[in-house]
């Protein structure tokens, strides 16, 4: 599973490269901010890639066995004259839009009469008064507001799949719609 | 009972945890003349510098590393981060104002680039020591964080 970008690129390490491989490098799923987290990369094609992973843990033990890994394109590329970092880690919300009611809060001045105590000159508590004005937020009315209501089970049975699904989708307001395509 | 006077601006209030911040400070029977309230915890991005140590050691869960890469004559050579970052040293290290957490990143990738006519021949470490440990001789090269613990060094070496 992975994702081709049918457009022509220019990289600072690895040439002008005409069909970029994207590939997920990792994935990660906050529950409690309802995220779901990738990190991905760029090659210059499906060999390039598969020449960067492992087959067995023991293998990336020693970096001098790693003659043939040379990392992905260099986030810095040029595309229709344009330089920029192609996007490396990318959060996806997880949830629902609902419909919520908030309150209008709104800054007004607020005066109250504070009780404190005090010392007279024997030394005896009494009781003293003073006012302040503060400003706080004061509820005015309410409004209704589209929110995103965090809910991971959006994932569904796919979690994979639903990934390079919102990864194309993000790609494709890069490089264009259509552009991206499955491979 | 005794009465406490405070005259100068002595007492500071951290604007997070149980006491909410400047709001609650009019409930003060003092008042809030010699109260100021102390920010004790804002930045969610933490600059790291020489003063605060190479290791960022554990945070939030996630292992951060600090990798310094240098380059054993920048006539003869630059180096740079390709990836996460592409970052490059032009003339100088290259890497501490940089961390990476595990958590988002399993590897980084370092270029050597040859200044003509000279060539890169390898790269290795320069700590932890023992230095002079080598690393790979291909001048890209993907660093795991299998690789290292903490801070790390590294040199490329161009002839």
């Amino acid at each position: 599973m992975a994702l081709q970008i049918n457009q022509e690129i220019e990289t600072i390490n690895k040439g002008i490269v005409t069909n970029p491989y994207l590939r997920i490098e990792s994935y990660r799923i906050d529950k409690v901010l309802g995220y779901l987290l990738v990190s991905c990369a760029m090659f210059r094609d499906k060999n390039d890639a598969d020449s960067n992973k492992f087959i067995y843990h023991e293998d990336y033990a020693q970096p001098m066995g790693r003659a043939g890994q040379t990392g992905p394109i260099a986030t810095l590329i040029t595309y229709n004259d344009n330089s920029f970092e192609y996007p490396v880690i990318i959060e996806f919300p997880l949830g629902t839009s609902e419909i919520v009611t908030e309150d209008i809060l709104e800054d007004q001045e607020v005066t109250r009469t504070i009780t404190y105590n005090d010392f007279d000159e024997n030394g005896d508590i009494v009781e003293k008064t003073r006012t302040e004005t503060t400003i706080e937020k004061v509820k005015t009315g309410t409004h209704e507001v589209t929110k995103s209501k965090i809910d991971i089970s959006v994932i569904g049975s796919d979690p994979y799949g639903l990934a390079y699904e919102k990864l194309k989708t993000h790609y494709e307001g890069i490089f264009g719609a259509g552009n991206v395509t499955d491979c | 009972m005794s009465v406490v006077s405070f005259t100068s601006s002595n007492i500071r209030f951290g604007n997070q945890g149980t006491f909410g911040g400047t709001t609650q400070l009019s409930n003060l029977w003092m008042g809030t003349t010699n109260v100021s309230l102390q920010t004790i915890y804002t930045a969610i991005i933490y600059p790291r510098g020489p003063a605060n140590g190479a290791n960022l050691a554990t945070f939030r869960s996630s292992k951060w590393r600090v990798i310094r890469l240098r380059s054993n004559d920048y006539a003869k050579g630059n180096v740079s981060f390709t990836y996460p970052i592409t970052v490059s040293s032009a003339g100088n290290p290259v890497g501490d104002n940089y961390t990476f957490s595990n958590l988002d990143y399993a590897y980084v990738t370092i270029t050597a680039t040859a200044t003509y006519p000279y060539t890169f021949q390898r790269w290795e470490t320069l700590l932890p020591t023992p230095a002079g440990t080598s690393i790979s001789t291909s001048s890209s090269v993907a660093l795991y964080f299998t690789d290292w613990t903490g801070y790390y060094e590294v040199r490329a070496v161009f002839a």
